[in-house]
Protein backbone atom coordinates (compact mmCIF):
# COMPACT_ATOMS: atom_id res chain seq x y z
CA UNK A 1 0.00 0.00 0.00
CA UNK A 2 1.24 3.42 -0.82
CA UNK A 3 2.77 5.39 1.92
CA UNK A 4 0.99 8.66 2.37
CA UNK A 5 -1.85 10.93 1.49
CA UNK A 6 -0.91 13.41 -1.14
CA UNK A 7 -3.87 15.74 -1.38
CA UNK A 8 -7.53 16.31 -1.79
CA UNK A 9 -10.12 18.66 -3.08
CA UNK A 10 -13.83 18.97 -3.29
CA UNK A 11 -16.97 20.77 -4.26
CA UNK A 12 -17.22 23.17 -7.07
CA UNK A 13 -13.65 24.12 -7.79
CA UNK A 14 -10.04 23.78 -6.82
CA UNK A 15 -10.10 26.68 -4.39
CA UNK A 16 -12.25 27.70 -1.47
CA UNK A 17 -12.43 25.97 1.85
CA UNK A 18 -11.38 22.58 0.65
CA UNK A 19 -9.13 20.77 3.07
CA UNK A 20 -5.56 20.22 2.18
CA UNK A 21 -3.60 17.70 4.15
CA UNK A 22 -0.34 19.03 5.48
CA UNK A 23 2.53 16.67 4.99
CA UNK A 24 6.16 16.57 5.90
CA UNK A 25 7.93 18.27 2.99
CA UNK A 26 9.84 15.18 1.97
CA UNK A 27 6.65 13.17 1.76
CA UNK A 28 4.89 15.25 -0.86
CA UNK A 29 4.98 13.61 -4.22
CA UNK A 30 2.01 15.23 -5.86
CA UNK A 31 -1.22 16.92 -5.07
CA UNK A 32 -4.29 16.31 -7.09
CA UNK A 33 -7.00 18.90 -6.92
CA UNK A 34 -9.99 18.99 -9.11
CA UNK A 35 -13.73 19.02 -8.96
CA UNK A 36 -16.27 18.50 -11.66
CA UNK A 37 -19.76 19.50 -12.48
CA UNK A 38 -21.38 17.15 -14.89
CA UNK A 39 -24.76 16.04 -16.01
CA UNK A 40 -27.44 14.53 -13.89
CA UNK A 41 -26.79 10.95 -12.99
CA UNK A 42 -29.84 8.99 -12.06
CA UNK A 43 -27.75 6.31 -10.43
CA UNK A 44 -24.06 6.52 -9.89
CA UNK A 45 -22.19 3.36 -10.76
CA UNK A 46 -18.68 3.56 -9.32
CA UNK A 47 -17.38 1.04 -11.86
CA UNK A 48 -17.73 3.69 -14.53
CA UNK A 49 -15.18 5.95 -12.90
CA UNK A 50 -12.30 3.68 -11.97
CA UNK A 51 -8.93 4.29 -13.54
CA UNK A 52 -8.30 2.19 -16.63
CA UNK A 53 -5.23 1.77 -18.74
CA UNK A 54 -4.15 4.91 -20.54
CA UNK A 55 -1.18 6.23 -22.49
CA UNK A 56 0.79 6.74 -19.29
CA UNK A 57 0.36 3.06 -18.42
CA UNK A 58 0.28 1.58 -21.90
CA UNK A 59 3.21 -0.71 -21.11
CA UNK A 60 1.76 -1.83 -17.78
CA UNK A 61 0.34 -5.30 -17.24
CA UNK A 62 -3.38 -5.21 -16.41
CA UNK A 63 -4.56 -7.38 -13.55
CA UNK A 64 -8.34 -7.46 -13.34
CA UNK A 65 -8.35 -9.86 -10.42
CA UNK A 66 -9.62 -7.32 -7.93
CA UNK A 67 -11.57 -5.08 -10.28
CA UNK A 68 -15.29 -4.67 -9.85
CA UNK A 69 -17.88 -3.94 -7.22
CA UNK A 70 -16.66 -3.94 -3.63
CA UNK A 71 -18.77 -4.61 -0.56
CA UNK A 72 -19.17 -1.09 0.87
CA UNK A 73 -19.31 -2.50 4.40
CA UNK A 74 -15.95 -4.21 4.10
CA UNK A 75 -13.10 -3.00 6.24
CA UNK A 76 -11.02 -1.98 3.25
CA UNK A 77 -13.88 -0.63 1.18
CA UNK A 78 -13.14 2.97 1.94
CA UNK A 79 -10.26 5.06 3.13
CA UNK A 80 -12.69 7.04 5.24
CA UNK A 81 -14.32 4.05 6.88
CA UNK A 82 -11.10 3.43 8.70
CA UNK A 83 -10.57 7.05 9.64
CA UNK A 84 -14.23 7.44 10.68
CA UNK A 85 -13.98 4.43 12.92
CA UNK A 86 -10.80 5.49 14.60
CA UNK A 87 -12.01 9.02 15.18
CA UNK A 88 -15.41 7.98 16.46
CA UNK A 89 -17.33 9.53 13.59
CA UNK A 90 -20.23 7.22 12.86
CA UNK A 91 -21.53 8.29 9.48
CA UNK A 92 -22.13 4.95 7.81
CA UNK A 93 -20.67 3.21 4.85
CA UNK A 94 -20.48 4.47 1.27
CA UNK A 95 -23.48 3.86 -0.95
CA UNK A 96 -21.36 1.97 -3.43
CA UNK A 97 -17.71 1.14 -3.97
CA UNK A 98 -15.74 -0.26 -6.88
CA UNK A 99 -12.10 -1.07 -7.49
CA UNK A 100 -10.33 -0.63 -10.76
CA UNK A 101 -7.82 -2.97 -12.31
CA UNK A 102 -4.32 -3.07 -10.95
CA UNK A 103 -1.79 -1.89 -13.50
CA UNK A 104 1.70 -3.20 -12.92
CA UNK A 105 5.03 -2.43 -14.47
CA UNK A 106 8.24 -4.21 -13.62
CA UNK A 107 11.51 -2.67 -14.68
CA UNK A 108 14.44 -4.55 -13.27
CA UNK A 109 14.03 -4.57 -9.51
CA UNK A 110 11.50 -1.76 -9.57
CA UNK A 111 7.80 -2.56 -9.56
CA UNK A 112 5.19 0.14 -10.02
CA UNK A 113 1.51 -0.44 -9.39
CA UNK A 114 -1.36 1.93 -10.18
CA UNK A 115 -4.65 1.23 -8.45
CA UNK A 116 -7.96 3.04 -8.13
CA UNK A 117 -11.02 2.92 -5.96
CA UNK A 118 -14.24 4.84 -6.40
CA UNK A 119 -16.81 5.38 -3.70
CA UNK A 120 -20.17 7.11 -3.64
CA UNK A 121 -21.03 8.93 -0.43
CA UNK A 122 -23.82 11.12 0.88
CA UNK A 123 -23.49 14.87 1.44
CA UNK A 124 -23.58 14.21 5.18
CA UNK A 125 -20.67 11.80 4.96
CA UNK A 126 -18.74 14.25 2.87
CA UNK A 127 -19.28 16.97 5.44
CA UNK A 128 -17.58 14.82 8.05
CA UNK A 129 -14.83 13.60 5.77
CA UNK A 130 -13.65 17.04 4.73
CA UNK A 131 -13.16 17.96 8.37
CA UNK A 132 -11.27 14.89 9.43
CA UNK A 133 -7.89 15.75 7.90
CA UNK A 134 -7.91 18.93 10.01
CA UNK A 135 -8.53 17.06 13.24
CA UNK A 136 -5.51 17.43 15.45
CA UNK A 137 -5.93 13.87 16.66
CA UNK A 138 -4.87 12.77 13.22
CA UNK A 139 -1.47 13.79 14.31
CA UNK A 140 0.62 12.60 11.46
CA UNK A 141 0.52 10.70 8.26
CA UNK A 142 2.68 7.70 7.58
CA UNK A 143 5.95 7.64 5.84
CA UNK A 144 7.05 4.78 3.62
CA UNK A 145 8.98 3.24 6.48
CA UNK A 146 5.73 2.87 8.39
CA UNK A 147 4.01 0.65 5.89
CA UNK A 148 3.62 -3.01 6.53
CA UNK A 149 3.37 -2.64 10.27
CA UNK A 150 -0.07 -4.19 10.57
CA UNK A 151 -1.97 -0.96 11.03
CA UNK A 152 -5.73 -1.09 10.70
CA UNK A 153 -5.68 1.71 8.18
CA UNK A 154 -3.15 1.69 5.38
CA UNK A 155 -2.69 5.42 5.68
CA UNK A 156 -2.45 5.59 9.42
CA UNK A 157 0.26 4.62 11.80
CA UNK A 158 0.55 2.39 14.81
CA UNK A 159 2.13 3.98 17.80
CA UNK A 160 4.76 1.84 19.44
CA UNK A 161 3.33 0.14 22.48
CA UNK A 162 -0.10 1.66 22.02
CA UNK A 163 -3.24 -0.40 22.46
CA UNK A 164 -6.71 -0.12 21.05
CA UNK A 165 -8.01 1.96 18.23
CA UNK A 166 -6.12 5.11 19.06
CA UNK A 167 -2.83 3.34 18.85
CA UNK A 168 -3.72 1.26 15.87
CA UNK A 169 -4.72 4.35 13.97
CA UNK A 170 -2.03 6.68 15.09
CA UNK A 171 -4.49 8.98 16.80
CA UNK A 172 -4.03 10.68 20.12
CA UNK A 173 -6.34 12.46 22.47
CA UNK A 174 -5.82 16.23 22.55
CA UNK B 1 7.18 -1.50 -4.75
CA UNK B 2 5.93 1.88 -5.89
CA UNK B 3 2.19 2.21 -5.59
CA UNK B 4 -0.08 4.93 -6.84
CA UNK B 5 -3.58 4.71 -5.39
CA UNK B 6 -6.30 6.91 -6.83
CA UNK B 7 -9.19 7.37 -4.39
CA UNK B 8 -12.12 8.87 -6.22
CA UNK B 9 -15.12 9.94 -4.16
CA UNK B 10 -18.42 11.15 -5.53
CA UNK B 11 -21.04 12.81 -3.41
CA UNK B 12 -24.45 11.66 -4.49
CA UNK B 13 -26.67 14.70 -4.42
CA UNK B 14 -28.74 13.62 -7.38
CA UNK B 15 -26.20 15.32 -9.57
CA UNK B 16 -22.58 14.40 -10.08
CA UNK B 17 -21.45 17.75 -8.87
CA UNK B 18 -18.91 17.10 -6.21
CA UNK B 19 -15.84 15.01 -6.12
CA UNK B 20 -13.11 14.36 -3.66
CA UNK B 21 -9.94 12.90 -4.97
CA UNK B 22 -7.03 11.61 -3.00
CA UNK B 23 -3.85 10.35 -4.46
CA UNK B 24 -1.50 8.33 -2.35
CA UNK B 25 1.93 7.48 -3.58
CA UNK B 26 5.39 6.61 -2.47
CA UNK B 27 7.82 9.46 -2.53
CA UNK B 28 9.80 7.67 -5.24
CA UNK B 29 6.85 7.80 -7.59
CA UNK B 30 7.32 9.70 -10.82
CA UNK B 31 5.12 12.80 -10.45
CA UNK B 32 4.38 12.67 -14.16
CA UNK B 33 2.71 9.30 -13.71
CA UNK B 34 0.48 10.65 -10.98
CA UNK B 35 -0.42 13.71 -13.00
CA UNK B 36 -1.21 11.72 -16.11
CA UNK B 37 -3.18 9.06 -14.30
CA UNK B 38 -5.21 11.68 -12.46
CA UNK B 39 -5.88 13.54 -15.67
CA UNK B 40 -7.12 10.33 -17.22
CA UNK B 41 -9.61 9.84 -14.40
CA UNK B 42 -10.98 13.29 -15.17
CA UNK B 43 -11.08 12.52 -18.86
CA UNK B 44 -12.96 9.30 -18.26
CA UNK B 45 -15.48 11.13 -16.17
CA UNK B 46 -15.98 13.74 -18.84
CA UNK B 47 -16.65 10.99 -21.33
CA UNK B 48 -19.46 9.49 -19.27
Amino acid sequence: MAGFLAGCSSHGGPSGDDPVVTLPPAAVTAVSTFARSTAVAARLDPRRYVYTQGPETSDFYVDNGFAGVVDPTGQNASLFLQIDSCMGNIVGTPSAVASGPRLIQQSGQAVTSVNSQVEIVTPEQRAVHVKEPRDQRLDRLPRPADTGDGCVGPHLVRRPGARGCDGACGLHRP
Amino acid sequence: MIEVDLHIVFVDTGRVETQLTFVTANRETDPALITSATARVVQQMDNQ
